[in-house]
């Protein structure tokens, strides 16, 4: 039998009100806790949390993983969202494409590692990608993905108003540079044929090389 | 090992150093104990915290509750800066002494199906919503363990 007590009932004042609680990492919730943990989320917008990361949550329904993101609207100090083996469907996407191009999102740095994307979620998540202007790392390491899906973003990503940004972030080598993470299923090679030099820092299969 | 006095001072320098020159600086390895997350402003900052999680989640695999441990939280030890919490090393009323720490900045709770009860996180919960202002990183590990037959 399961234990799944909804323990962030209990801890809503402690987010509530712990103005120094930066980081939360939650693993293998069962799904009655990670409910709790999307109740405390909605009610505590003073939260100050800055760096969220859920890992291995596939137990939990896609409808409810919508209703995560939708928690995060308006939490406006969250900069950094690790989701490993979170398994988002279409409904998820949608929630989290609506949050990346909602105006108090702050995210700067996204990971969707190990998340089992298929066309129609890389789909809606590119068109996210290319609204999004806040965005500086994408991760979408490990997604058991086929050239054709993770082409599908690249072709989504490299639009002129992205290539626009790139562009302007190498003025700012260090402060602006934008970074990538991606599956090994893309070649460095291909890599450098879409992006050229412009970018000059990329995570490869959670290596880092200079191209 | 410095006194408090040394490392804040230390701190202050690396600071002041990170900040007024963020552009020449790559990677900056942080130990827990050494700066605070709100003071780290960059995004290149930022990364390179993140990056360091991973190991802090390792070394932190060691920081288990024992009574030593609890008189010196007691008695705000600034070495005591993470702790590992679990059914197997609870001591019962603990859940105060680790709400009340000022010095206590990350607890890791590790909790597995196969507890005997989990009133220990229950405690621990009650005392960190009602008394605990400081910890700035808190990581919940829900393991089930399953049988082989």
């Amino acid at each position: 039998m399961t234990y799944d007590a909804p323990i962030f009932d209990t801890l809503t004042s402690f987010f509530e009100h712990n103005c120094y609680l930066h980081f939360l990492e939650v693993e293998h919730l069962p799904t009655k806790v990670f409910n709790s943990l999307v109740g405390v989320l909605s009610k505590c917008k003073t939260s100050r949390l800055q760096r969220l990361r859920i890992l291995d949550v596939d137990s939990v329904e896609d409808e409810e993983k919508a209703n995560f993101f939708d928690s995060l609207q308006g939490l406006h100090s969250l900069e950094s969202l690790y989701l490993r083996s979170f398994e988002i469907g279409m409904k998820g996407c949608t929630a989290l494409s609506k949050l990346l191009n909602s105006l108090s999102s702050n995210i700067t740095s996204l990971h969707l590692d190990s998340d089992n994307l298929d066309d129609a979620c890389i789909a809606i998540l590119s068109n996210a990608f290319i609204r999004n202007k806040k965005l500086k790392m994408l991760n979408l390491g490990d997604n058991d993905s086929n050239c054709n899906r993770l082409g599908h973003l690249l072709g989504s990503v490299i639009s002129p108003q992205l290539l626009a940004r790139i562009s302007f972030a190498t003025s700012y080598k260090y402060l602006r540079r934008r970074y990538f993470l991606l599956g090994g299923s893309i070649g460095r090679q291909q890599i450098v044929e879409v992006f050229g030099p412009r970018v000059q820092l990329f995570h490869l299969n959670n290596g880092m090389e200079r191209i | 090992m410095w006194c408090t006095e040394r490392r804040l001072k230390r701190r202050e320098q690396l600071l002041h150093q990170f900040n007024a020159n963020p552009i020449h600086i790559n990677l900056i390895l942080i130990h827990p104990k050494s700066i605070p997350y709100p003071t780290l402003t960059t995004p290149l900052t930022l990364l390179s915290a993140f990056e360091m999680d991973e190991e802090d989640g390792a070394r932190a695999r060691d920081g288990r509750l024992n009574e030593d441990t609890l008189v010196r939280l007691q008695h705000n030890d600034p070495d005591i800066t993470y702790l590992v919490l679990d059914a197997a090393t609870w001591i019962k009323g603990a859940g105060r002494t680790i709400a009340d720490s000022r010095v206590l900045r990350r607890i890791y709770i590790d909790v597995r199906n196969d507890d005997e009860d989990h009133k220990w996180l229950h405690e621990l919960c009650l005392g960190l919503a009602f008394h605990n202002r400081a910890i700035d990183s808190l990581s919940l590990w829900w393991r089930t363990c399953t049988y082989d037959i």
